[in-house]
């Protein structure tokens, strides 16, 4: 079965500066796919910097990869046809950290909700297009008779992003890319956006791409999970799994710096050490060696493949080296079995 | 050296407070109407003491931190109330008194500080400005010597001062801010969401920098945030805004365990934990328009325990053991707060047995808590 969205062996490379171009692998030979039949929650979880909103740029074709091939089912994004693209741009939505940045202040926030319906012609008159609104609306757990005909700077953060999140529910897509979308409100407002986004997914069998700094919600709504750094998946599988029994020191660290919200958890029992650049995004060895605590020779020389740690979960270090190698682009499989 | 280690100390009997606040009242001036973002806000700061103020944005603690530092500015003023740090009145100086005693008695890393530090001078300047306005008899070498000191007491190679902050990173800006703050060798320091734009290793780097100057230095330090682990972790003492007023403050391990103020009780059970995947508990409805506040208890609005009287009513403060104090009718009733979560507690399981078994592991997110 083709796949409905597949990046194979993508990587993205910037160069920047003129006189000496410093070259940034923003994104490192990443392989995924997005099923149909088989509708998941992705968590992408990374500090800033480590490529996720260019894995996420990559996935709506805002940008096209340095290497490797973006396909929508099954053919090569480059040779989508007008119609296609077309298909395309309903099928796949995006849900951004700045939900307003790209609307016009001085409309009311019916504006977001109407301008798709008119655009992909979702309703046949004024009366079924306020219907469907409301409904949308209701979905993510707004009262419509709150929100319509207001303007975004009287609604709070939360339920402007949960007004984007419906507008993603009137198009039915078939992938939500959530990019950073509950980093700006407060943590107490995060369970609302995150539940109606798995609201989402359940209702109409959306895939969501939950990108993200945050590994507590990622754990919390997703059920695979990727973590990445400086490019390179460093661990993969179900969230769980990785959470509980992270096997990458990198994952380890960062499960160890999250400040959990119980007085009897100790937090940060291991140390962080600091990067001192000898592994830049360029490097052929791993991009965790310049602060690994259990640095190889041999990590600074070639990168390690993943090992399949168990059914469930891969983690890209030598120290997992006694399990079974998995090539880069099978991260899939273990992912598919979470 | 661990984060968290908060050296929780017990406030030895006859301790005065370095930081008092009675009754602090500030108004805004809108052209819909006054508005009370800070509503007869009183606690104490004992040395070396960490207390957090959380609450969703809009709640005011902003306003607190501003009026500590009697940094208020029209429309906006302080009516009421008063400010002491040691014996000192902030509250009752004149223009230039508070000017030389602010970042002297109190520092501040004030909100966005980071993305705040001018572009176009050097780090080196920036810290300098602040010691020569304060301490205008430093020598040139002293200025220079004081410079390489803070810098190192918040852990910054030296070479960091003759940088732009363009050239730092997010963590190395936001250690610059902490360097201002502490340059004058303040008793207090308010960091306004120090860590808010950081990335988690590098926020839990920067608060076991707070956290050792804290220590070693014995500054009494107020955290302003809206992340409760990160309170749960971090602070001895808590204390929960909610629209100006104080809803509830006490011993950090003692509102996390029995909190006694419904507000403060979502708040914890809004985040998740380790043993409850997939569970959301997001709380109902939203922060009432300061301009236009319920009558009675302000969180009546959103409260699930709501009563009668929480409509007619505001709440008193209601102070328990070891400093613990809630504004909420319920501390009134039998039971208090902890009868009615038990009480919900047994009738959820009652109606859903099956309930009780799930948690750990469940794939999906169940729905527990009223959405709105
Ligand atoms: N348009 C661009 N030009 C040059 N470098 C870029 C560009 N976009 C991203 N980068 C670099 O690529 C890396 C990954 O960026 P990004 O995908 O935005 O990460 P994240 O979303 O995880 O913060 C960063 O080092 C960033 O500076
Ligand atoms: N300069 C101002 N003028 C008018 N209203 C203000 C001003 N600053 C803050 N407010 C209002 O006071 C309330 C508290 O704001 P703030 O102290 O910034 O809260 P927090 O820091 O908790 O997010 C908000 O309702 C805000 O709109
Ligand atoms: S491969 Fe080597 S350097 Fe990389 S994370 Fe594993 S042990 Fe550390
Ligand atoms: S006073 Fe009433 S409405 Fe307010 S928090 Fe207590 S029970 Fe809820
Ligand atoms: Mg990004
Ligand atoms: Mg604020």
């Amino acid at each position: 079965m083709t796949a409905l969205l597949e990046l194979r062996n993508c990587s993205k490379v910037y160069k920047s500066g003129f006189f000496s171009p410093k070259v940034t692998v923003a994104l490192d030979d990443f392989s995924l796919t997005i099923d149909e039949a088989n509708p998941t929650i992705t968590a992408v979880v990374g500090e800033s910097g480590s490529g996720k909103s260019t894995l996420g740029s990559l996935l709506m074709g805002f940008i096209g990869p340095s290497s490797g091939q973006v396909f929508y089912r099954g053919k090569d994004m480059t040779t989508l046809s007008g119609a296609e693209r077309w298909q395309f741009r309903q099928d796949v939505q995006a849900i951004f950290q700045d939900p307003f940045a790209a609307y016009n202040p001085f409309y009311t926030v019916d504006h977001v909700l109407t301008v798709p319906i008119r655009k992909f012609g979702l309703a046949r008159n004024k009366e079924e297009a306020r219907e469907k609104m409301g409904e949308a609306l209701r979905k993510v757990g707004l009262r419509p008779e709150e929100i319509l005909g207001r303007y975004p700077h009287q609604l709070s953060g939360g339920q402007r992003q949960r007004i984007i999140v419906a507008r993603a529910m009137l198009l039915k897509p078939k992938i939500i890319v959530a990019d950073e979308p509950v980093s700006m409100v407060d943590a107490s407002l995060r369970a609302t956006i995150l539940e109606s986004i798995y609201t989402l997914h359940k209702e109409l069998g959306v895939s969501v791409l939950y990108i993200t700094h945050d590994l507590t919600t990622a754990y919390h709504v997703s059920n695979q999970i990727v973590v990445l750094y400086k490019g390179s998946v460093m661990e993969g599988g179900e969230v769980s799994n990785v959470v509980k029994q992270p096997q990458h020191p990198y994952t380890r660290l960062l499960i160890d710096s999250i400040p959990w919200p119980d007085v009897s958890l100790q937090w940060g029992k291991e140390p962080v050490i600091k990067d001192d650049g000898s592994s830049p995004t360029t490097t052929t060895g791993c991009k965790f060696a310049s602060r690994c605590p259990h640095v190889m020779p041999k990590c600074r020389e070639v990168a390690p493949t993943f090992f399949e740690v168990n059914s469930q979960q891969a983690s890209a270090c030598y120290l997992s080296e006694s399990s079974p190698a998995l090539a880069k682009s099978d991260l899939q499989r273990v992912l598919n079995k979470a | 050296m661990s984060a968290g280690s908060t050296g929780r100390s017990g406030v030895a009997s006859g301790t005065k407070p370095v930081l008092s606040v009675e009754d602090l009242c500030v108004d805004y001036y809108t052209d819909a109407g006054r508005v009370r973002a800070c509503d007869h806000v009183t606690f104490n700061l004992y040395p070396g003491q960490r207390l957090g103020l959380v609450g969703e944005s809009g709640s005011g603690k902003s306003t607190i931190a501003l009026a500590l530092m009697r940094m208020i500015k029209p429309p906006g003023r302080i009516s009421g109330g008063r400010v002491m740090v040691g014996d000192d009145n902030l509250t009752t100086m004149s223009d230039d008194e508070i000017r030389s005693a602010r970042m002297r008695l109190i520092g501040m890393v004030p909100q966005a500080a980071m993305s705040a530090l001018n572009p176009v001078i050097r780090i080196r300047a920036q810290i300098q400005d602040v010691l020569q306005v304060h301490e205008p008899n430093l020598t040139y070498s002293q200025v220079q010597a004081r410079i390489i000191e803070v810098l190192e007491a918040v852990e910054l190679r030296q070479e960091v001062a003759n940088l732009y902050p363009h050239e730092l990173s997010g963590g190395m800006k936001q250690r610059v801010c902490i360097a201002i703050a502490v340059a004058l060798r303040p008793k207090v320091i308010i960091a306004d969401e120090p860590t808010s734009a950081l990335d988690v290793i590098v926020q839990r780097q920067v608060m076991e920098t707070i956290g050792r100057l804290q220590r070693e230095m014995n500054i009494a330090v107020v955290l302003i945030g809206h992340d409760m682990g990160l309170m749960a972790q971090f602070v001895d003492h808590l204390a929960v805004m909610y629209a100006g007023k104080l809803a509830e403050i006490g011993p950090t391990p003692t509102l996390f365990a029995k909190p006694n103020h419904p507000y403060t009780h979502m708040l914890i059970s809004s985040l998740p934990t380790l043993g409850q995947k997939g569970v959301f508990r997001g709380i109902p409805g939203i922060t009432p328009s300061l301009l236009a506040l319920p009558t009675g208890c302000y969180f009546r609005t959103r409260c699930p325990y709501v009563m009668d009287v929480c409509s007619s009513q505001a709440p008193t403060q209601v102070a328990f053991d070891g400093g613990h104090v809630a504004s909420c009718h319920l501390s009134s009733i039998p039971g208090g707060l902890t009868g009615r979560v038990e009480a919900e507690r047994d009738a959820e399981a009652k109606l859903d047995p099956a309930n009780a078994e799930k948690g750990a592991g469940e794939a999906g997110p169940n729905r527990t808590g009223g959405f709105s």
